[in-house]
């Protein structure tokens, strides 16, 4: 699992590759844990690499996004497979993200 | 509607002829007493007639046998005075009696054998009517003994005047004669000598012939032994007697006519004789001559002005019955047109117009009031159709809203049969038929986390009453039995709600039970039911028990009841049999319950459930017959079926409890999916749901810290896998976690919970049993591309 975070057109991008599982997530949640602490503007969720997500997985967009929006800025999730939205659907995350 | 025709027996028409078969039968009467009548007076009138005609004839012979008799007395003291001269004057005595006295052909004085010794032996002047004139002769001679002859013997013996019998004449022509023979007597009454008349009867015929007033009535006149002395058959006379003839023709009537005429009566006789016709006879006696006399009359003639007139009344009466019969009906007609009118008015309200006119009556009869009967009946029948019209809408709606209830009582109860027909462990029917519309039974059944949750129940009482509380109790179950494993926790908590309220003393017997589908292990809580019957089989023999059961009160009695649960364990092959008290308590005609006897005969043990139930229920209606249902019947059937041992695959593979291991698992999962031939997309799914399961076992199962193994199995026949959970942490149970809401926003979304959602949503069924003091949770998937 590797993530990547960028600066790009105002937006901080967090790339996501490979399989994010229980097992992968508290590393996960380690990397993006500055972000979460230090919102500065919208943020994109690249998911064009990701392979798989679990519940873990989604927690952690979950706090990226609880964090984000009481400043007001947005969180776009792009890049997502048929069948990761298909998670974002039976867990009803479609509602709570914005989709680039 | 059709109206029969009332035209062939109208009332006109039989009141006519009542009327005028009356007329006919009086008038006929009538008819025949006037002929009859008419016909006694007639003959009355004719015996009359031919009594004045025998009288009448009878006296005109009577005055030819006076007028004859006188004639030859008168002559006595002139023959006593000239006996001297014989030839001279006793010839011209006989001569002078033939010419004075035209009835007298001939005349005769006969003397005593030698009483002129000169004249020789016999002398006997005689004269007789011959050719015109009178011839004169010497009678006796020795050819003709005169002595012998009854003329002359008979007066000699009586001293007296005597007429002879009839005799044939041969001497001078063809003639019927009789002769008054008279003695002649001396001083000392010695008689000497006998004077004689004979008188033709050829004027008797005649006579006769002068009586005849009819064109077919002829006399007869009779001798006194019977000889004809007078008839039309002229060879008759002298040559038959009335006997002869009445045996040629076989009449005793006649004969018996016969023996009254010689015997002197005088009478009237009805002969009936082939020959003679229907006939009256008159008779006399002619009583100076011992005769008598006859008068035949032909009754039809004799009848013949009667049936004239006879006929002529039947003719009035045929006309009279003619004017009658037309003018009757006419009259009736008018009379009873109304009546007509009437039916016609009838025959339109029966057809549904209730204002159809009525005649006009002007009359103050009858007929008035059958006018003012209709007119009332005619308003009283509109206000009734109005009201009915009334009651019947009201009845319809209530008729509507009843079915509408039994369709949403009906559709409250699992009504797609087999209603798992992916499930290869469960085979499960129930039936209900409700004894009224609506029932207060229950059934129902659902499959939750691999548990088979079912009830069945009977409401107190029936129809909608029941239902309702049917309808509390089954959502009840429904809405308590989501979160509670428990039957007897899911019983006494619908029994607090039920009992709180109870104001119309309802309860509800009621059987809950749960069946493990995976392990078979059945905990049940009976509320006051009847028993089910278990059909177990042990050694491939079926054996059909009774399930046994706690005694609970039903539901809704009583609040704070502490209801006890049970537990047993059922082998596949095992078929559970529920009921209520419709089927036991189902009477036949003769009151005879169906009984649990027949119930247990009844249960077919080798059948799937709907084929054990719709042969329960042919045999529970083949007992009641005709009986009327008297309650609600529900049967539901339960097969637990041995699951399909046909493994296609199976792997294991134990992890320690570690998040670190994850991927082991994921490995584990992409081998076993690759090995079932999933897609890309579906072995994401399945590593999702199991590395949610076995993380969310790691987290709670094993308290931080401790060290524990997890086992996991795949096993997949040809339709399903199944993931087996085990391992040996503190009990936890994450079917018992409340749902997340997906709907809510991201501030209000609580961060757990996602995982057991995500396996419910992944799986087609996911089951926990705590068992031998280790969690086991089965995750079931379908195969779909392999259907």
């Amino acid at each position: 699992m590797k993530t990547t975070i960028q600066e790009e057109n105002n937006y901080q991008v967090i790339y996501f590759e490979g399989r994010l599982d229980t097992s992968a997530s508290s590393q996960v949640q380690q990397e993006v844990q500055p972000i979460i602490d230090d919102i500065k503007s919208d943020i994109i969720l690249d998911c064009t690499k990701l392979d798989y997500i679990s519940s873990s997985g989604l927690r952690i967009f979950l706090s990226i996004l609880k964090s984000a929006k009481p400043l007001g800025k947005h969180v776009y999730i792009q890049g997502l497979s048929n069948d990761l939205r298909q998670v974002f659907t039976m867990t009803g995350f479609i509602n709570l993200f914005e989709f680039k | 509607m059709k109206h029969e025709n009332l035209q062939s027996t109208s009332f006109a028409s039989r009141l006519s002829l009542c009327v005028i078969l009356t007329v006919a039968i009086i008038l006929l009467g009538a008819a025949v007493v006037a002929n009859r009548f008419v016909r006694d007076g007639i003959l009355r009138e004719e015996s009359l007639r031919a009594t004045n005609a025998l009288d009448n004839a009878e006296e005109r012979i009577e005055t030819v046998f006076v007028t004859v008799e006188t004639a030859v007395k008168n002559r006595t003291d002139e023959i006593k005075k000239n006996l001297n001269t014989p030839h001279e004057e006793l010839y011209r005595i006989t001569r002078e009696i033939v010419e004075t006295n035209p009835e007298i052909v001939g005349s005769a004085i006969a003397f005593e054998p030698n009483y002129y010794p000169e004249e020789g032996h016999f002398f006997s002047p005689y004269s007789y009517r011959g050719s015109g004139k009178i011839h004169s002769k010497q009678l006796g001679s020795p050819t003709y003994d005169y002595t012998t002859k009854e003329w002359f013997t008979a007066p000699m013996m009586t001293k007296a005047g005597h007429w002879s019998e009839p005799y044939r004449d041969t001497g001078g022509g063809e003639m019927t004669m009789i002769t008054y023979s008279h003695p002649l007597q001396d001083e000392n009454g010695r008689v000497y000598a006998i004077v004689t008349a004979d008188v033709s009867l050829e004027w008797l015929s005649s006579m006769m012939d002068s009586l005849k007033y009819h064109d077919r009535s002829y006399c007869f006149m009779l001798a006194k032994n019977g000889t004809i002395l007078a008839h039309p058959v002229k060879r008759t006379v002298l040559n038959e007697t009335i006997f002869d003839i009445s045996q040629q023709l076989g009449n005793n009537d006649l004969k018996q006519v016969g023996h009254e005429m010689i015997e002197g009566h005088t009478d009237m006789k009805r002969i009936q004789s082939p020959h003679l016709g229907h006939s009256f006879i008159f008779y006399k006696p002619i009583a100076r001559a011992g005769w008598s006399m006859a008068i035949v009359c032909n009754a039809s003639e004799f009848f013949h002005n009667a049936f004239k007139a006879g006929l002529i009344v039947v003719v009035i009466i045929i006309v009279v019955l003619s004017l009658l019969t037309f003018f009757l009906k006419k009259a009736v007609h008018r009379l009873t047109r109304p009546l007509e009118q009437f039916t016609k008015a009838v025959n339109e309200v029966a057809d549904g117009n209730l204002q159809a006119k009525l005649p006009r009556i002007k009359s103050k009869d009858e007929m008035l009031r059958l006018y003012k009967a209709f007119h009332t009946m005619q308003k009283s029948l509109t206000l009734q159709m109005d009201e009915l019209k009334l009651v019947n809408e009201q009845k319809g709606r209530i008729e509507r809203e009843l079915q509408i209830a039994s369709n949403i009582q009906k559709a409250m109860l699992p009504k797609i049969f087999p209603p798992y027909p992916d499930r290869d462990d469960i085979d499960i029917y129930g039936l209900q038929t409700p004894a009224k519309a609506v029932g207060g039974d229950l059934y129902d059944f659902y499959i939750r986390d691999e548990k088979l949750f079912f009830c069945i129940g009977d409401v107190s009482g029936k129809g909608i009453p029941a239902s309702l509380v049917m309808a509390v109790a089954r959502s009840l179950f429904r809405t308590l039995s989501m979160h509670e494993p428990h039957p007897s926790r899911i019983i006494t908590q619908i029994n607090e709600r039920m009992a709180e309220d109870n104001q119309q003393e309802m309860f509800v017997t009621l059987f809950i039970g749960v069946l493990d589908l995976p392990t078979g292990r059945l905990r049940y809580c009976n509320a006051g039911h009847n028993p089910p019957v278990l059909i177990t089989e042990t050694e491939n023999r079926k054996q059909k028990t009774f399930l046994s059961c706690d005694s609970n009160i039903p539901v809704g009695v009583m609040s704070g009841w502490k209801f006890t649960q049970q537990e047993t364990n059922i082998t596949p092959g095992t078929t559970l049999f529920l009921y209520t008290d419709g089927l036991t308590e189902a009477e036949n005609k003769q009151h005879d319950l169906f009984g649990d006897d027949r119930m247990i005969e009844a249960l077919a043990s080798d059948t799937g459930s709907q084929d054990t139930t719709e042969q329960m229920e042919k045999a529970v209606h083949e007992f009641t017959g005709d009986a009327e249902q008297s309650d609600d019947l529900t049967m539901l059937t339960i097969c637990y079926i041995k699951p399909d041992q046909n493994v296609r695959f199976q792997k294991e593979i134990t992890l320690s409890n570690d998040i670190s291991q994850i991927p082991q698992l994921n490995t584990y999962v992409d081998e076993v999916c690759e090995a079932i031939g999933f897609d890309m997309g579906a072995t994401m799914q399945m590593n999702l749901a199991m590395e949610e399961a076995v993380v969310n076992v790691m987290n709670y199962a094993y308290p931080k810290g401790t060290a524990g193994d997890i086992h996991i199995m795949a096993v997949a026949n040809d339709k399903r896998i199944k993931f087996i959970i085990q391992d040996s942490g503190m009990p936890f149970d994450p079917t018992k976690r409340n749902e997340v809401d997906t709907s809510l926003s991201a501030e209000d979304r609580p961060i757990g919970g996602l995982g057991i959602h995500l396996i419910t949503q992944l799986m087609d069924s996911i089951n926990y049993e705590r068992k031998d003091n280790m969690n086991v949770l089965t995750l079931r998937k379908k195969l779909e591309n392999k259907d």
